[in-house]
């Protein structure tokens, strides 16, 4: 199959997505998490943009503004405003497990990734056997960091990544249907409205937002 | 109209609550939108169950037997968690009018939510009321704002939004096959059954998981379910009353909707996957029951297993799925009381252990009576309805003849059933200390009683309506 110039282009912002997934994943300090996540963010729309281009398809650059001005402009605003404190800090963020040993994992998570994806993708076009396998790994690495998380703002920041994976695969695989995006895009703006005020709630009754530290709810001898 | 008039009344009635007034006028509109949205539901059941379709928005908004059954389910509970909130929440805000009326604005809200998941015929717009479920019951659970309370409130949000979100992809996943098979039909649950067994394998069976495991976590399923029994007991009871009664359920209802997909792929034993999936949550949940000492946790627990148990039902082929719609109901409707009960209990002593807790029976005969009866209907006792389903969804997994996983889920709802009657019989007989404030509110009592007739109804006789409607539900899965 002959590859085009902007399906070049989208497997370069393809790379470039899953590496900030994995830079992630390495990422000790909230504020540089969050500017990783708004880098991703670009870069999704930017695979949006040149599909928008190849398939002269309205809904899908109706998808990359919406990228750009939700989650590259207002969710970061929104989370500073109601969270200035906690991304000041420099204060590293307590990880579960080592960063060796997640990046390894995360390696894996992508074999695995292709694994599942490789009999999809055989006899589709260029984007979707770029942007199914990349969404996908980068989801599963996602969940991955939201479970070695143990504080409030990088779990919420690793889930707004594992939206971002779902995007990926979805305008590769789903197209443009104009609708959905737009719900989609005002509901993620919803999601961290509502996470904010919970955890400035959690900020101001209990004096944390290590919810490694909340541990109240355990069954005895589980 | 008549489908439009089922959502917009608790939505007015939120805007209602909105009003600074006096946190009585909250509480009239709640009730009188749930009593709405309930007639409105009946209304719309007749229809549905006399073989129409209802479409207030053709090919956006809609009603079928599946999601009509469900709408009745959620109607149901919607009027008795409004009553039991009028005293209830009252007496837990401590006179503070604000944090009542923004109770009722956020408990409105969360129904219209739960209304709009059945109602909507858009696999995608479905998916954006399912989240909706989510962010606006978080503050409902976060109510009370002790640290268990928004640790709940926390863990809730995360994990079930993580979920959903896991689960998208696959539903996109299946819009992907929908358009490369049918490219002409719309995006809707019709067009999924209209295609069903000619989309390709591979994506089908990769939507699959990230189906069940995306949902399967807000449906509280082993292993994903840990967030549960946290969000299901910190909450406050009317609230929980709906979170275990039919919130699960609805979400439930959106992998029963895929189930011509799934069901349908030659070679992939989806149905199998679903017994293997239900009773392993069966199993788990089982036996964390005997040993949890909290008894809003043990009955966030008994959801954990009856989800289970339903989803083996649905395995089990179509008379199962038909036991298991009705099973759908009957927890329903037991678990509601049952949250109701432990609710007084809470009014009554303050606490949520097991411990704190001896000779409820003696101490409020009403109470105690009330939280055996709830018991006794959620572990399946004749002649409460809940027995009924069980035994059919036993009976059918024989007719179909799994008879190692009818044997296993057999022993799981007896191991379940002494763990359930063990700590409510530790509850209620004894002597203990009294209770902290002896009195309950009028409007507590009148939603026990009116959650019991139903249960007891349904034990003994499936109205025609009933019975019509499970027909259709069950044709809509195959």
């Amino acid at each position: 199959m002959q590859i085009s110039l902007v399906q070049g282009l989208n497997a370069l912002v393809a790379a470039l997505f899953l590496l900030t997934a994995y830079l992630f994943l390495a990422s000790r300090q909230v504020a540089g998490s969050l500017r990783l996540f708004v880098r991703q963010a670009l870069l999704l729309s930017a695979s949006a943009l040149l599909q928008a281009y190849t398939m002269h398809s309205w809904d899908l650059l109706l998808v990359a503004a919406l990228t750009i001005v939700g989650k590259a402009v207002a969710i970061p605003y929104l989370l500073r405003r109601a969270l200035g404190g906690s991304f000041q800090s420099r204060r590293e963020v307590d990880l579960a497990v080592p960063v060796p040993t997640s990046l390894l994992l995360a390696i894996g998570i992508t074999l695995l990734s292709y694994f599942l994806a490789e009999p999809i993708i055989r006899s589709q076009s260029a984007f979707v056997a770029v942007g199914l396998p990349v969404g996908l790994a980068t989801l599963l690495v996602s969940v991955y960091a939201l479970a070695a998380r143990r504080e409030a703002l990088p779990q919420f920041l690793s889930l707004l990544m594992l939206d971002n994976g779902a995007f990926f695969a979805g305008i590769a695989i789903a197209g443009g249907s104009a609708v959905w995006e737009l719900v989609a895009a005002l509901e993620v703006i919803l999601v961290t409205v509502i996470v904010a005020l919970l955890t400035r709630q959690i900020a101001t009754h209990i004096g944390t937002t290590s919810v490694g530290r909340l541990s109240e709810l355990r069954e005895e001898g589980i | 109209m008549l489908v439009l008039a089922i959502p917009v009344p608790p939505l007015l009635a939120a805007l209602a609550s909105l009003l600074p007034a006096r946190p009585w006028l909250a509480r009239v509109a709640t009730l009188a939108a749930a009593v709405l949205s309930l007639a409105a539901a009946l209304l719309a059941a007749q229809d549905v169950g006399g073989g129409l379709r209802l479409a207030a928005v053709p090919g956006y908004i809609g009603l079928d037997g599946l999601s009509t059954l469900l709408v009745l389910l959620q109607a149901v509970l919607a009027v008795t968690a409004a009553l039991y909130s009028w005293g209830y929440i009252h007496r837990e805000a401590q006179g503070d009018a604000q944090r009542e009326r923004r109770y009722y604005l956020d408990m409105n809200l969360f129904v219209v939510s739960l209304f709009l998941v059945p109602l909507l015929l858009q696999p995608a717009l479905t998916w954006v009321a399912v989240e909706l479920t989510t962010l606006l019951s978080v503050f409902l659970v976060a109510f009370q704002r002790t640290a268990e309370a928004l640790e709940a409130a926390w863990k809730y949000a995360i994990l079930t939004i993580m979920g959903a979100t896991v689960a998208v992809l696959g539903i996109l996943l299946l819009l992907f096959a929908l358009h490369s098979t049918a490219p002409l039909l719309p995006d809707t649950w019709a067009s999924f059954s209209l295609a069903a067994g000619r989309m390709p394998p591979a994506v089908v069976r990769l939507a699959f998981v990230l189906i069940l495991v995306g949902l399967g976590t807000k449906i509280g399923l082993f292993p994903m379910h840990t967030w549960l029994p946290d969000a299901h007991s910190q909450a406050p009871s009317p609230v929980c009353a709906l979170l275990s009664g039919v919130e699960v359920s609805t979400v439930l209802y959106v992998l029963l909707r895929l189930m011509p997909v799934f069901g349908a792929m030659p070679g992939f034993p989806a149905r199998d996957w679903l017994v293997v999936f239900g009773l392993v949550s069966v199993a788990a949940a089982s036996f964390l029951l005997l040993q949890v000492k909290d008894f809003k946790r043990m009955l966030a627990y008994s959801t954990v297993e009856h989800m289970g148990i339903i989803l083996t039902a649905v395995g089990f082929g179509s008379a199962g799925t038909y036991a298991g719609l009705y099973q759908i109901v009957t927890h329903g409707l037991a678990k509601s009381l049952a949250f109701y009960a432990a609710g007084t209990v809470v009014l009554l002593y303050r606490t949520t252990a097991v411990d704190d807790v001896r000779g409820l029976l003696r101490r409020s005969p009403f109470s105690g009576a009330l939280l055996l009866l709830a018991a006794l209907a959620v572990a399946g006792v004749p002649p409460f309805a809940v027995f009924l389903s069980e035994f059919s969804i036993l009976r059918s997994g024989l007719i179909s003849g799994n008879t190692a996983a009818v044997a296993l889920l057999a022993l799981f709802i007896a191991i379940a059933f002494i763990g359930v009657l063990r700590q409510v019989g530790h509850m209620l007989f004894g002597d203990g200390p009294a209770p902290a404030s002896p009195r309950l509110p009028r409007s507590v009592g009148a939603a026990l009683v009116l959650s019991l007739l139903p249960l007891l109804v349904l034990g003994v006789y499936t109205p025609p309506l009933l019975h019509n409607l499970l027909n259709l539900a069950t044709a809509a899965t195959r």
